[in-house]
């Protein structure tokens, strides 16, 4: 096939406004009726002045020191403008220097390494460039020549073993997890002098680095088993929606967490704190409860008991520079701030219809093959039901992405505490070979306190940005064809063409996205930038959003909708759609970008549209 | 050499080569014990004793004559037009017009209805290497004898149209002689619904799959792209319904008034989009294209017709094999098949996997 690329004129430069960055693009450069027979059309969004843009401030050697598997995270560079770049949007508010160590541990070896331990046959990972505080992600492809038949045969090979031990497997893994979280988690930091705090962060970076391992290692053949079972029940025509339901209904230490929450609402309504949550700020809500003794007191401590269980996770995804529940209990109590403001969420009834569901789902997939092919599909239910990537997608999340930045967290903090930082976080600022130097006194804080600051507000200026970053970069072909892209970051055709096209408010009427959680239904829309601002979301709103992580789940229980930019039918997102039975689309793309808090919209999760039926008085 | 033969008189073992496989094949089946219309047919050889008493044969040969080599295709159609025009000019020889006329009084005796099908039944046509489907002319909805005999005529022109002529050309043994060409004379069912059924799914090639496709009425309107039908996916093996697709039938095909063929009129308001193919009918049809893909061998493709009842009767009006690309492998969960195939776009080559 040939491809012919169109260059757009750069719009990027630091001196501009940002939003030019999105601007539509003129039809004819991308629509694919403008393309030659058989002449694949590839639009190029050059990466302009990002190639430029200078990093964080005197960060020159802070990048190239971890060891990578196949290619190691970098900043832009010109040659970036040949390949793919989409907006992860696993970190929508933008990564401090020492929260970097992701991207180091978690795509430039996590997943390379994963990728060429197995070997996964279609590429080599993920590789990662930072755009200001934001990550782009591309798929690292086979090098030219490569012998294709001998990777597939070593697959082939491995899967199968790998698949009989998947259950078991988890289960050590798992295990190896948890005592790595317990042996860090005991620790008494406090106790420890430079030397000793040294050794907690390198152990703690191992444990960091294991962790992603782990996750890589059994996402990627969960994950091809999971796109082979669809693929095939798409072959025998199952609906593509229907596949997901096909796993639903089935229990996670996630849900199981909201169900604590709502335990902890239905105690604190019986303590007649209803009020005191109702009067009091979210911020305010610990130091107001903590001094109001009586019940209140009783009840903290019950919610304290609560955290010390299921507080260990953060509001993002493995990022240092969060707190856990037990550090900072604001977003749990906002949470049950807004659930006490309603009716109780029926978890029993939520999962029962989950599973019924997913029962008739599986009846009405039947009832349309014949006995060979239900044979066939029912084989295949069985192995993705063992091992089931949807119910993997939450497991995981509890012991790896929510808390295993908290070790390293933890070490980070005390060392600012123990050379008297001006902020208690001021570590994150660090990049970790200054925090290694620091501990090791080879160098002092006074030297370092210039840059924490300017990198606090090279972050604050990057974190405003976010909203008008790119959602892709480079070369951008009108269609992916790896299914791990277009599965779960939701790259779609429909979603490329959307974020090449970028989007008016005030054209733009209905928005196309991939159908993910069933329903209809109606609701004014909020829209959230991060997990920080959950607790505004009101009860019966529309939740618009880049994506979601595991923290947002709790929300579920309270919105109408929900509405995502990215994401495909694996994400987060449309896994706790289905299971909570919240109407969602995802891969949406300019969702974002398009709606504005207050818009009554209508969202179809059965078509995969989300139609504005009015604008808020405020934009128009 | 008779001039008509009746379909229940023929053998199955010789029917195809005497009458040709569309005639041929509605005597092997009513051997197996599939309903199949009643009628006659014109034989190859009362064609050619037409043909030799009006002059034509020599014509014909000549015609052949100037075909030789790779004619242009405006050469082909021009003389298709002189040929096709000849033709008709020349009345059909009395003792064939008399057999026929005496033949079609019989039926109409028989069956005790005077409308009828005529369809052309060429020899060779149908056949696997060289389908020659809706090339040659049939009518439908005819009555009384001098129609009929006009028909068989205009079947038998119908060899002689640009498009058939094309199709004729590229037969191997084209270059030695015209087709020759019986022509069925057939009971006109009165149809409740009818329409076409593959024992093997038409486009995936799986033969654990039946498809139904019909409308009610005669199939006429769906033939002629004017409908689409309903349509039905049943599995093979225990006729259990899988799929079902209503379709607007907005047009129904009807006699036209007079006997004089088929008319497309609109369906009544509450049969648009009522399901067409019931329980029963889906047996029925199930079970029949089950019992002739059994018979051939193959996958087959089938015109049925239920008739209006009581009782109402599944009738095969045509059958005929499918081309399958090749054996469609069994469904099989195989993961590591799965995912390479799904997750990673590659195939299995006889060197391994590829992409």
């Amino acid at each position: 096939m040939r491809v012919r690329a169109v260059r757009l004129l750069p719009t990027f430069c630091l001196t501009e406004p940002l939003a030019s960055w999105t601007t539509a693009l003129p039809p004819w450069c991308y629509r694919r009726q403008g393309a030659e027979r058989g002449c694949r059309v590839d639009i190029v969004v050059p990466l302009g002045a990002l190639v430029d843009t200078p990093w964080y401030p005197q960060s020159q050697g802070a990048l190239g020191r971890s060891k990578a598997a196949v290619e190691p995270f970098d900043t832009f560079r010109p040659e970036d403008e040949s390949r793919l770049w989409f907006l992860d949007f696993h970190w929508p508010r933008g990564l401090t220097p020492l929260a970097t160590l992701w991207n180091e541990d978690g795509y430039a070896w996590g997943t390379q390494l994963a990728a060429e331990r197995m070997p996964l046959p279609s590429g080599r990972g993920i590789a990662q460039r930072m755009a200001g505080t934001h990550t782009y992600a591309s798929p690292i492809p086979l090098p030219e020549g490569t012998d294709f038949t001998g990777r597939a045969a070593a697959f082939e090979r491995s899967l199968p073993r790998w698949l009989d031990g998947f259950p078991a497997s988890w289960q050590r893994h798992r295990a190896e997890l948890d005592a790595g979280w317990d042996r860090l988690q005991r620790r008494d930091l406090r106790a420890l002098d430079r030397a000793g705090l040294l050794d907690a962060l390198n152990e703690a970076r191992a444990y960091h680095r294991r962790a992603f391992e782990i996750h890589f290692e059994v996402m990627y053949p969960l994950l091809a088993t999971y796109l082979g079972f669809s693929g095939m029940c798409r072959q025998l025509g199952v609906p593509a929606a229907e596949v997901g339901r096909l796993l639903q209904g089935y229990d996670t230490p996630i849900m199981e967490t909201d169900r604590q929450l709502w335990s902890l609402t239905d105690r604190a309504r019986a303590a007649g704190l209803a009020p005191v949550f109702a009067a009091t700020e979210v911020a305010d809500l610990a130091a107001t409860l903590d001094a109001a003794g009586g019940p209140a007191t009783t009840w903290m401590t019950d919610f304290r008991d609560v955290l010390r269980t299921y507080g260990w996770r953060t509001e993002g995804s493995a990022d240092v520079a969060l707190p856990s529940w037990v550090e900072d209990p604001t977003p749990p109590l906002g949470l049950i701030k807004s659930f006490i403001a309603q009716p109780r969420h029926d978890f029993e009834a939520a999962h029962h219809a989950a599973v019924a569901d997913r029962e008739a789902a599986v009846d009405s997939a039947r009832s349309r093959l014949t006995r060979r092919e239900t044979a066939a599909f029912d084989a295949g239910l069985a192995a993705v039901r063992r091992a089931n990537f949807m119910w993997w997608q939450d497991d995981h999340n509890v012991v790896i992405d929510l808390r295993v930045a908290l070790p390293i967290r933890w070490v980070a903090l005390e060392v600012a505490r123990q050379v008297g930082a001006d902020q208690e976080d001021d570590t994150v600022f660090l990049f970790w070979h200054e925090l290694v130097d620091l501990l090791a006194g080879a160098r002092r804080y006074a030297d370092l306190r210039p840059r924490i600051a300017a990198r606090r507000e090279y972050f604050d200026r990057w974190h405003a940005r976010r909203p008008e970053m790119p959602k892709v970069l480079g070369t951008v072909p009108d269609r992916v064809d790896d299914p791990i892209l277009v599965e779960v970051f939701g790259l779609t055709e429909h979603y490329l063409d959307a974020a090449r096209s970028g989007g008016d408010p005030e054209q733009v009427q209905t928005l196309t996205g991939v159908p993910v959680g069933r329903g209809v239904a109606r609701g004014k829309v909020r829209v959230l930038t991060d997990a920080d601002h959950l607790h505004l979301l009101q009860p019966g709103e529309v939740l618009v959003c880049e994506s979601t992580s595991p923290n947002w789940t709790p929300a579920f229980a309270t919105i109408a909708a929900c509405v995502c930019d990215g994401g495909g039918t694996l994400s987060h997102a449309a896994i706790v759609g289905r299971e909570y039975g919240v109407p969602t689309v995802t891969a949406c793309a300019i969702a974002t970008t398009v709606l504005s808090d207050g818009d009554l919209v209508e969202v179809d999760g059965d078509r995969g549209t989300v139609r504005r039926l009015a604008r808020t008085a405020k934009a128009s | 050499m008779s001039r008509v033969l009746w379909l229940d008189d023929l053998e199955p073992h010789d029917a195809t080569a005497r009458v040709g496989p569309k005639l041929g094949r509605l005597a092997e089946l009513s051997a197996v014990g599939v309903e199949v219309p009643r009628g006659f047919a014109v034989t190859a050889s009362a064609c050619a004793e037409h043909e030799g008493a009006a002059g034509l044969t020599d014509v014909l040969a000549a015609a052949l004559g100037r075909l030789d080599g790779t004619p242009a295709p405006l050469e082909v159609s021009a003389l298709a037009r002189d040929l096709h025009a000849h033709y008709l000019s020349c009345p059909v020889e009395p003792a064939v017009a008399a057999e026929v006329e005496a033949a079609y009084r019989e039926l109409v005796a028989q069956v005790r209805d005077d409308v009828v099908a005529v369809r052309s039944s060429a020899l060779g046509e149908d056949a696997r290497e060289a389908s020659f489907a809706g090339v040659f002319d049939s009518y439908l909805g005819l009555r009384g004898a001098t129609d009929v005999v006009a028909a068989v005529r205009e079947c038998w022109a119908s060899r002689f149209s640009a498009r058939a002529l094309t199709y004729q050309l590229r037969r191997p043994w084209a270059a030695a002689q015209w087709m020759p060409m019986a022509v069925g004379v057939l009971e006109l069912l009165p149809a409740y619904s009818s329409g076409v059924a593959f024992s093997a799914h038409p486009t995936t090639g799986a033969r654990d799959r039946i498809v139904v496709e019909g409308t009610f009425g005669w199939g006429e309107a769906v033939v002629q792209g004017l409908v689409t039908p309903d349509r039905a996916e049943l599995d093979a093996q225990d006729g259990r319904l899988l799929r079902y697709g209503v379709a607007d039938k907005a047009v129904l095909s009807t006699l036209a008034p007079g006997g004089a063929g088929m008319v497309a009129v609109p369906m009544p308001g509450a049969r648009r989009s009522e399901a067409v193919l019931d329980p029963g009918t889906l047996r029925a049809v199930g079970d029949v294209v089950r019992t002739i893909d059994q018979f051939y061998g193959h996958p087959v493709d089938v015109e049925w017709v239920v008739t209006q009842g009581p009782p109402r009767r599944c009738v095969v009006v045509q059958a005929r094999p499918v081309t399958i690309a090749g054996p469609v492998p069994l469904p099989v969960w195989d993961p590591v098949d799965a995912a390479m195939r799904y997750a990673f776009g590659a195939t299995r080559s006889p060197d391994g996997w590829v992409r």
